[in-house]
């Protein structure tokens, strides 16, 4: 197939995606909870307006922005320095503590999902509160690391037992990156989205322990920078999204760096692409799932595997999973488009290797849609920690006096969601497109050869946009 | 075929709405296709204009 071909059956392919996807009515989300909006234009029209700005910021980002900023930054300025080992054992400590009273009281704790610590931790505060507090202050995760302050304490004790008898870490094996990374975060998506028994606390804690040990064994095999840096998928998660903040921590020392610039530095390995269309696919999977176009799928595709002789609840599961593989696919598949197009430009380098080159465009949009999707989540049942940190077991203690108190839906008004979600999307495509605009500058000679490479990109990230605003449109209505 | 044009007009708004989400997209895959078809017409010229004479 010739280049322009492929070009063309992939576009085809994503607008027919995109159709199919848009065909059916709005969808709503599985975790919004949206009121009444007050919104002075149709919702549409934000997505219109949306493409409006992407635009406009590629034309600016063209005339203003002539030479690469972000490739080789200059040094950050130091703000703050702290003894690193005090502070790593400090976190360490912190974090393991928070580990052992969420599997604690996801084993000895009621039951019932609401009224216990592990779930909300697990599906409110760690899995989007952390990226965002990452986006914010940098690699917190990093220092909160439960296993990976399990592991250096082991290895401090080993140490002085054995001094330098320790064996040496097996060399990890190149061709598998951030593979390990990618696998991880499907899985824990397919848990949040698919799994029958998601909010079971005592299940949740089972996965917890069995995660770690995993992380416990990669370590003792590979060494603990690198397995954190490479396989350990919560790690690599936020550690994606800390790459976003113009905050560092390196040995104790707090810098403030040019925004993006840890982006542009990411060393992009095996798996890395996956990865990110892992990240985007599965958060917008969440919202798909839950409209009506895929409510009139599923249950065919659960008949057929309830035909293959699954129960109705693995025949579900089933289905469910071959949508948020879909999904994930069409996410990789628009990705891929605009790498084919930008090959149109370029055609002396293979598309595997532009993929690869631009990738760190995506983790802007990653952000996007994780604040974008979850953003009530976080802003309503976040408030639920200060009474479930209280009676973490569900069984009416008041560890900290703040047992009574409840969720406060006037916090934020679901029109100010509207726009906290409208902003992200917009700001985490432009940002995108700022990275890729400065990643062309740096692969190809002449300014507007660079600019013309990124039209495609364009097209991919006000796709992403639309498709994004069109998830959420549903759950406001 | 009568139901389901019935079906499809009746059910208009709902994906006539949803549909308006696709017009930027597709107006951008649209000035990018043009984009390239002139981009091809002026290399094939430039090519014939530098090829030698009989």
């Amino acid at each position: 197939m010739t280049q322009r071909r492929a070009v063309l059956a992939a576009a085809g392919g994503a607008v027919a995606l995109v159709c199919v996807a848009v065909a059916g009515p709005d969808v709503a989300s599985a975790h919004g909870l949206v009121g009444r909006q007050d919104l002075p234009i149709p919702r549409w029209l934000f997505a219109w307006a949306a493409a409006v700005v992407l635009i406009v910021s590629f034309v600016g980002l063209a005339v203003l922005w002539p030479r690469p900023r972000l490739e080789d930054p200059p040094p950050g300025r130091r703000l703050l320095r702290l003894p690193a080992e005090p502070l790593e054992v400090l976190g360490g400590v912190v974090g393991v503590a928070a580990f052992a009273g969420v599997v604690y009281a996801g084993l000895a704790g009621t039951q019932t999902a609401t009224a216990n610590l592990a779930p909300t931790t697990i599906y409110v505060i760690f899995w989007v509160g952390i990226p965002v507090a990452s986006a914010l202050f940098g690699d917190v995760f990093r220092l909160l690391n439960p296993w990976r302050a399990v592991a250096r304490a082991v290895a401090w004790v080993a140490r002085r037992g054995m001094g330098d008898g320790l064996p040496e870490p097996l060399a990890y094996p190149e061709w598998l990156g951030r593979w390990p990374a990618a696998i991880g975060i499907l899985a824990f998506a397919w848990v949040e989205l698919i799994y029958a028994n998601r909010d079971a606390p005592d299940q949740l804690a089972v996965m917890a322990l069995a995660y770690a040990a995993t992380q416990l064994v990669g370590m003792s095999l590979f060494g603990i920078e690198l397995w954190s840096r490479r396989a350990d998928a919560f790690g690599v998660y936020f550690g994606l999204f800390a790459r976003l903040s113009p905050l560092r921590w390196t040995d104790g020392r707090l810098e403030l760096r040019r925004p993006l610039s840890g982006v542009a530095a990411l060393d992009v390995v095996p798996g890395t692409v996956a990865l990110l269309c892992v990240m985007i696919g599965t958060t917008s999977f969440d919202g798909f799932s839950n409209g009506p176009t895929w409510s009139s799928l599923a249950p065919h595709i659960q008949s057929f595997f309830a035909s293959l002789g699954l129960s109705s609840e693995h025949a579900l599961e089933a289905a469910f999973t071959v949508g948020l593989l879909g999904v994930v696919g069409v996410i990789s598949a628009c990705y891929r488009l605009g790498i084919l197009g930008m090959r149109t430009v370029d055609p002396s380098r293979s598309a595997g290797e532009l993929a690869r080159r631009f990738v760190g465009s995506l983790v802007p949009i990653a952000l996007a849609y994780v604040v974008a999707h979850y953003f009530s989540l976080l802003a309503y049942q976040g408030q639920a920690v200060a009474y479930l940190a209280s009676d973490p077991l569900g069984d009416g203690s008041n560890l900290l006096g703040t047992a009574s108190s409840t969720i406060d839906y006037g916090v934020i008004t679901s029109t100010g969601i509207w726009y906290v979600q409208v902003a992200a999307l917009v700001l985490g495509h432009a940002a995108g497109l700022a990275l890729a605009h400065d990643r062309a500058l740096v692969l190809y000679r002449r300014p507007s050869e660079a600019t013309r490479s990124q039209y495609w990109m364009l097209a991919v990230m006000v796709a992403f946009t639309s498709l994004g605003l069109w998830l959420l449109s549903a759950q406001a209505q | 075929m009568t139901f389901a044009v019935i079906l499809v007009l009746a059910h208009a708004g709902h994906w006539i709405v949803s549909a308006l989400y696709l017009v930027p997209v597709l107006v951008i895959v649209a000035a990018l296709a043009v984009q390239s078809r002139r981009e091809r017409r002026r290399a094939r010229r430039r090519d014939e204009e530098d090829a030698p004479g009989p």
